[in-house]
């Protein structure tokens, strides 16, 4: 039992046993006894000195079971580590564990995502799923998402925001105890433009609603379908060909993400998804953008939003008092807690 | 009594057509993508390239109600106050000679536009002829500069202007701001009035 908290606690500081036990002062051996549950009762100084090098504090070691999860969904360029992978799966474990207990004292959101059990395999048909969807985030079926996190909590959604350091990762999503009463939970990266953010939780969104029930053994096909499905739910297909009018020009995109808080890249390829210009034209586009370096910047700024659900079930441990203190409330590193509530 | 900007203070006449010099920048800066958009399907060619940026520009520009005159090869021409402005793509980083036309060599001296191509008499419009000059650099940025042009010069020769002013545009001014809603989450048991603690 403690094994599977220290596994995790080193693992959510993307620490290998070598490093760990280096940093703590413990012998690899030990630490691997202890993970694997050769050891049951480790020494109190072996306790703390895993504490004070993950900076999760000793209370963390000393519950009950941690929950399961899934897999999971990430969303990362193929660089991205698996190590990486990992770490945010572990970080989400922990958080898990926290909306599980303030279900016992709070009334969260119920949780109103509907997953698809089948789809027959044209993209074509998520322009419906996302409809569905729309209205039940209450926003139309063709009106600008005005907060997508706000929508999306409302649905029993926890959406969270992770330490910046997850190179190469953008997004990642579970559905824990699916069916059994478990809620979805999203988590993005911190620093980036709104606009990425919006289109980050979409495509995580479509993951919740696409991939949850249904198997897709390719994982590039499940990717093309979140980024299709995310794209249709920030930009409706009847408001997109009513707001992307030929002559399509980059100013024409730059209006659209003014309006929808889409980026200019999404822009252009729904506008490639919907066959309002050609391949060349979508191609062009996109070596317009690289060139004015809009690929590391975008013109027009969407201002971030804030996810508050995770706030209000982190603030049952209390409000007052430092970041440290309400950290260790909550049995997290205070990195972790920063991240969950700037 | 309307009074204009002084042509000897380039600053207070770019102060003054800072409107209009920043519509004009929009208009060719969508110029470039839908030239570079075309021409994706199309063999290079510069002066097909430069004739597209100006036609769609001219369009917006006429769709904004701005009222270009309407020229030969999509040429630019606007007016704002006793102003004129003549909008041409740059040449050797400043703007082009003016040629053999004989209207735009009127112009180039200070005439009013047209009125020795007609024949009529040349009238002097005391520096209020301006040439806006543009490039689009290889990231796609769009280079503008506004000179007081005071007599022609030959191709490659030196430039007879009184002034030649950059132009600093880079804000779009578009924004999407997301609203900021809020989100009840009540506890799930309410504290009843009888277990409240009483007052003492």
């Amino acid at each position: 039992m403690i094994g599977e908290r220290v596994r995790l606690a080193r693992e959510a500081c993307r620490l290998t046993q070598i490093e760990l036990s280096d940093l703590a002062g413990i012998s690899q051996g030990t630490l691997s006894d202890l993970e694997a549950g050769r050891i049951m009762v480790p020494s109190d100084e072996v306790v703390e000195a895993v504490s004070r090098t993950t900076q999760f504090p000793v209370a963390f070691f000393s519950r009950g079971p941690l929950p399961d999860i899934p897999e999971g969904n990430y969303r990362k360029l193929k660089r991205g580590k698996s190590k990486i992978s990992k770490q945010i799966r572990a970080q989400i474990r922990a958080v898990v564990e926290i909306v599980q207990s303030a279900e016992e004292v709070l009334q969260l959101p119920s949780v109103s995502l509907s997953p698809v059990d089948d789809l027959k395999g044209d993209l074509e048909e998520l322009e419906e799923c996302t409809q569905a969807l729309r209205q039940k985030l209450g926003v139309g079926g063709r009106d600008p998402i005005p907060n997508l996190t706000r929508a999306l909590e409302r649905t029993g959604t926890v959406v969270v925001r992770l330490p910046t350091e997850m190179e190469d990762h953008d997004g990642f999503s579970v559905w824990p105890d699916f069916g059994l009463g478990g809620r979805p939970i999203i988590a993005i990266s911190n620093g980036n433009p709104g606009d990425r953010d919006r289109f980050n939780m979409a495509h995580e969104t479509g993951h919740l609603v696409l991939h949850t029930r249904r198997d897709v053994a390719d994982p590039d096909r499940a990717e093309r379908e979140a980024n299709r499905f995310a794209g249709a739910l920030l930009l409706p297909e009847e408001a997109a060909r009513e707001a992307i009018r030929p002559p399509i020009t980059l100013r024409v995109l730059m209006a659209v993400k003014a309006t929808f808080g889409t980026s200019i890249a999404m822009n252009a390829q729904r506008a490639k998804d919907l066959r309002l210009i050609s391949d060349q034209q979508f191609v062009s586009l996109r070596r317009q953008i690289s060139a004015r370096r809009w690929t590391r910047q975008e013109p027009v700024e969407v201002t971030p939003e804030r996810p508050i659900l995770i706030a209000k079930i982190l603030s049952v441990a209390g409000s007052d008092g430092s970041t440290v203190r309400m950290a260790e409330r909550n049995l997290l590193p205070p990195m972790i807690y920063r991240a969950l509530t700037a | 009594m309307v009074t204009y900007p002084d042509p000897a203070k380039p600053e207070d006449i770019l102060a003054y057509l800072a409107g209009l010099i920043r519509d004009v920048h929009h208009c060719l800066d969508d110029g470039v993508s839908f030239a570079d958009t075309v021409m994706a399907d199309l063999r290079p060619d510069g002066h097909l390239w430069s004739a597209l940026v100006r036609h769609r520009a001219l369009t917006l520009l006429d769709a904004a109600g701005l009222s270009p005159k309407r020229l030969l090869n999509s040429g630019i021409e606007l007016e704002r106050g006793r102003f004129t402005l003549k909008v041409f793509r740059s040449q050797d980083d400043g703007p082009p000679a003016p040629g053999h036309s004989r209207t735009r060599r009127a112009y180039y001296s200070q005439y009013r536009q047209g009125s020795l191509a007609i024949g009529g008499p040349a009238i002097p419009v005391d520096g209020t002829n301006l040439i806006l000059d543009w490039e689009a650099t290889s990231e796609r940025a769009i280079l503008l500069a506004l000179s007081l042009p005071l007599g022609v010069w030959k191709h490659k020769g030196q430039p007879s202007i009184d002034w030649r002013r950059p132009v600093q545009l880079d804000d779009t001014g578009l924004r999407f701001e997301s609203s900021d809603e809020g989100l009840e989450v009540p506890p799930r048991f309410e504290i009843g009035e009888d277990e409240e603690g009483e007052e003492a």
